[in-house]
């Protein structure tokens, strides 16, 4: 019914595979290794282009922006739109502008890079980091078309200018920069009490630390005297999101098919009121009729669950490589997922039978 | 089908690189890399396969199951993953040769009128 779909990890080694084939014939026509490298990447094209095409082939693409949307609060479109900004610290505004209010609007430029100023930091606010100063912000500009610094794969180019790296697409495929977007997201939310010290000596501490310099053209003196650190302007959305958001979603699908199922269950049970009072004119006990009504109404989960389960897990597989952070077998979930539907068919039926039950047997049959 | 067009090469047409690619993988399996080049030397280097292309219609005739593949050590024992025809893509491969034969017979006979009229 689901075809394992091919992961993008598999595809990405095979033309990883097909670079050095192709390095290795134009070696072997001549070429030095250097020059037969830089030609296979040429001749393949956009390496990045294929596994995005790769990546969304045949897939649910509403849903898998949606998640994305969800995970990373922000899209690819966001991007596109985006301008060549900056908001700059309240120092550096009072060193370079005066704190002249026309700072606003005024052209910056970075690594020759034009970039529009449309804030100041509030005063006393210096970064995210202890102990370091930041001149300006500018935003995420990941997509190479649209990052008006340049071409910078992995995030960082050899100047040493660090442009955040956090295409989705990009670090399932790339796993140093999943694991430079974990860290830069902790760094990023420092709780106040954390020493950004310690995480300094953590695994890529030092690729950070090493990289984190902009370098200033000419344009601008006074800037090329320091460093500034380029942070992402929006850092909160991602975690807000992923902590808040997709919970909320998933809590209200989860209270959705309860209401649905309690509400099946109790009007099951309710039309069987007539019945419990034959039963109990018949000689039929209490608990005897609270048991046969929960004992039906179990029957009938167990054999939902037995029937939604398989089909769970065939979705879960199908949806898995579009899905973050997702599997599609954790069976934690699918026990709690079932514990809870059993607790709400408990619950839909516990209470009517119950009321069915102690009414007068006579009331009972006269039921509708 | 996207190829680069430049100097004497020529692009291909639509549609036209899956069929290539079903007779280049005739003659046995073969890597993604193998074919491309494959493809180039047949035709005399005129068609020149963006190789990133390649890769994806090698993706869709896998998912169409006329071919299969699965990863393998190449002749210069570098890890590939090698396509081979299967019984589907053996058919559809003589039943497209038989349309594009027509085609281009059928266009062969338009130009060569329209070439004696002019």
């Amino acid at each position: 019914m689901f075809r394992r779909r091919r992961s993008a990890e598999d595809f990405a080694e095979e033309i990883q595979a097909h670079l050095e084939l192709e390095a290795d014939t134009l070696r072997a026509e001549g070429l030095s290794e250097e020059e037969a490298r830089r030609c296979a990447r040429v001749q393949f094209g956009s390496v990045r282009g294929a596994q995005e095409q790769f990546y969304l082939k045949g897939r649910w693409q509403w849903l898998d922006r949606l998640i994305r949307d969800l995970r990373f609060g922000f899209t690819l479109d966001d991007e596109a739109k985006s301008a060549p900004v900056m908001v700059v610290s309240y120092n550096y505004w009072t060193r370079r502008f005066n704190r002249d209010p026309g700072a606003l609007g005024t052209i910056v430029y970075v690594k020759g890079v034009p970039f529009t100023v449309i804030g100041v930091a509030a005063q006393g606010f210096e970064g995210t980091e202890p102990g370091r100063f930041m001149d300006f912000w500018i935003p995420l500009q990941n997509h190479i078309e649209f990052n008006v610094l340049g071409n910078t794969p992995l995030g960082m180019d050899t100047n040493g200018l660090v442009v955040f790296g956090l295409n989705p697409q990009s670090i399932h495929s790339e796993p140093q920069l999943v694991q430079f977007y974990e860290e830069l997201q902790r760094r990023l939310r420092l709780l106040p009490g954390v020493e950004s010290a310690s995480i300094m000596q953590e695994r890529i501490g030092s690729f950070w630390s090493n990289n984190s310099n902009v370098t200033v053209d000419g344009h601008d003196p006074d800037m090329g005297k320091r460093s500034s650190t380029l942070v992402r302007q929006n850092d909160i959305g991602p975690d807000f999101f992923h902590t808040l958001g997709v919970p909320i979603i998933a809590g209200r699908e989860f209270t959705d098919a309860d209401t649905g199922l309690y509400g099946t269950l109790a009007y099951r049970v309710s039309r069987r009121t007539a019945e419990i009072g034959v039963r109990m004119a018949l000689g039929a006990g209490r608990g005897q009729v609270v048991w046969m009504i929960l004992r039906d109404s179990l029957l009938l989960t167990a054999f939902g669950v037995v029937a939604g389960v398989p089909l769970a897990i065939f979705v879960g597989r199908a949806l898995a490589s579009s899905l973050y952070g997702v599997k599609p077998l954790d069976v934690f979930t699918y026990a709690l997922a079932v514990v809870g539907v059993a607790l709400v068919a408990l619950g839909a039926s516990a209470s009517p039978a119950s009321r069915a039950a102690s009414i007068d047997p006579l009331k009972a049959l006269r039921t509708e | 089908m996207p190829t680069r067009e430049s100097d004497d090469r020529i692009a291909l047409l639509q549609g036209t690189l899956d069929l290539l690619i079903l007779k280049t993988l005739l003659l046995g399996p073969c890597h993604g890399q193998g074919v491309a080049r494959s493809i180039q030397r047949q035709s005399e280097e005129v068609l020149f396969v963006d190789h990133g292309s390649l890769y994806l219609a090698l993706q869709r005739l896998e998912d169409k199951k006329l071919i299969q593949a699965r990863w393998g050590v190449s002749e210069n024992n570098r890890k590939a993953r090698f396509y081979s025809l299967t019984a589907k893509g053996r058919a559809e491969l003589l039943e497209k040769t038989t349309q594009w034969k027509r085609l281009t017979r059928a266009m062969g006979l338009i130009l060569e009128s329209q070439g004696e009229e002019a």
